[in-house]
């Protein structure tokens, strides 16, 4: 198979999903060296203590403590970031599956968090209390829903929170993803969404004024009769 | 010359924080600021040797800080530090006003070397 027929049989990544990759990848990295960062002045810090303590400057018990403790929190924060981003990298694996949009949202939420605190931006997500099962390409439907937060993080107001609701619907399953926002925008940020919203087999409705702005994705999801397993 | 007085400019707390106690292990007495707001602000109020910058900030971005600190203030030497995928250009790594640029994770007496070198004293 040549480059150009794999290319048109949806077996590579497009141009676009690569470049949704490397957003949240670029994000993800950057962070944990501020992680790696933490440590590394902390544990050196740990080094001018004692070459404090050579010369006669004792060390604070409770000082050492804290820097343990320093130590451990940023070691814990490092695996909650690896752990989020090798979640994501997965989710590559099969362009067809079942998985659980709760989780899935949840995730992005949290790998998009350092990007809307950039904009001094706050998410809360909201899941559903059903762990929904959907049946799809999940790494097409977290860039749908990655496009709908970055698209109002935009245009959002700092100082605010944007909220991703996740909700379970008689036929269906929502994403909306709400905050203050500071404009309109343009077509094309939204011509290219609802495009995105559809490659991930569901549909986008704006509501917009009065300051806010609303994005709703809609799709379908398996009946399910399982409970949330965790 | 006075004591050193620096100040950091970096929106990771516990970083600039544990920086701010380190530097001072080597006789330089650092300040912080966690967004560019309140880092112009302590540039208007206080006098600083030098300004140790972070182009990855909340609200303000970092190069609009940089280009502030230069405008307003160009005899304040400024140090870039950086993580990977910030915006310089590979081409020319220095913009104007910058002494130098160091990457994260920083060396700190690699950093009290540079602090040292761009406020004219070795």
């Amino acid at each position: 198979m040549s480059p150009q027929e794999a290319g048109d049989s949806g077996a590579e990544l497009s141009r676009n999903e690569i470049a949704f990759f490397g957003k949240i990848t670029a994000s993800v990295t950057h962070e944990l060296n501020n992680v790696i960062s933490i440590i590394e002045q902390t544990a050196g810090l740990l080094e001018d203590m004692i070459a404090g303590e050579e010369r006669g400057v004792p060390i604070s018990i409770d000082r050492l403590a804290g820097v343990s403790a320093a130590i451990q929190r940023q070691t814990q924060r490092g695996l909650g970031i690896i752990g989020r981003l090798n979640r994501f990298a997965h989710a590559t694996d099969r362009p067809e599956t079942v998985f659980d949009a709760d989780e899935v949202v949840g995730n992005l939420v949290e790998l998009s968090r350092r990007l809307a605190s950039l904009r001094k931006i706050g998410l809360e997500f909201r899941p559903t209390a059903t762990a929904p099962k959907m049946s799809g390409n999940p790494f097409v439907f977290q860039r749908a829903v990655f496009g709908a937060v970055q698209t109002v993080l935009a245009c959002g107001l700092a100082d605010h929170t944007v909220t991703i609701e996740n909700r379970a619907e008689s036929h269906g399953f929502k994403v909306s993803v709400e905050g203050a926002t500071s404009g309109e925008l343009g077509e094309g940020p939204l011509a290219d969404l609802e495009a995105v919203a559809e490659e991930a087999g569901g549909s986008l409705t704006v509501e917009s004024g009065g300051g806010q702005m609303r994005l709703c994705l809609q799709f379908t999801v398996l009946p399910s009769t399982e409970g949330r397993s965790s | 010359m006075d004591q050193l007085r620096v100040l950091l400019i970096d929106d990771e707390e516990e970083l600039v924080t544990t920086m701010v106690e380190r530097l001072g292990y080597r006789g330089i007495t650092a300040e912080y600021a966690l967004d560019g707001y309140e880092g112009l602000a302590k540039i208007r109020t206080q006098a600083y040797h030098a300004i140790v910058l972070d182009l990855k900030l909340p609200g303000l971005e970092g190069t609009e800080v940089l280009r502030q600190i230069v405008h307003q203030y160009p005899d304040i030497p400024v140090l870039l530090i950086t993580g990977h995928g910030s915006p310089i250009d590979p081409v020319d790594p220095k913009p104007e006003g910058v002494y130098d640029y160091l990457m994260k994770p920083v060396k700190i007496d690699l950093l009290v070397q540079r602090i040292r070198e761009a406020v004219g004293q070795k």
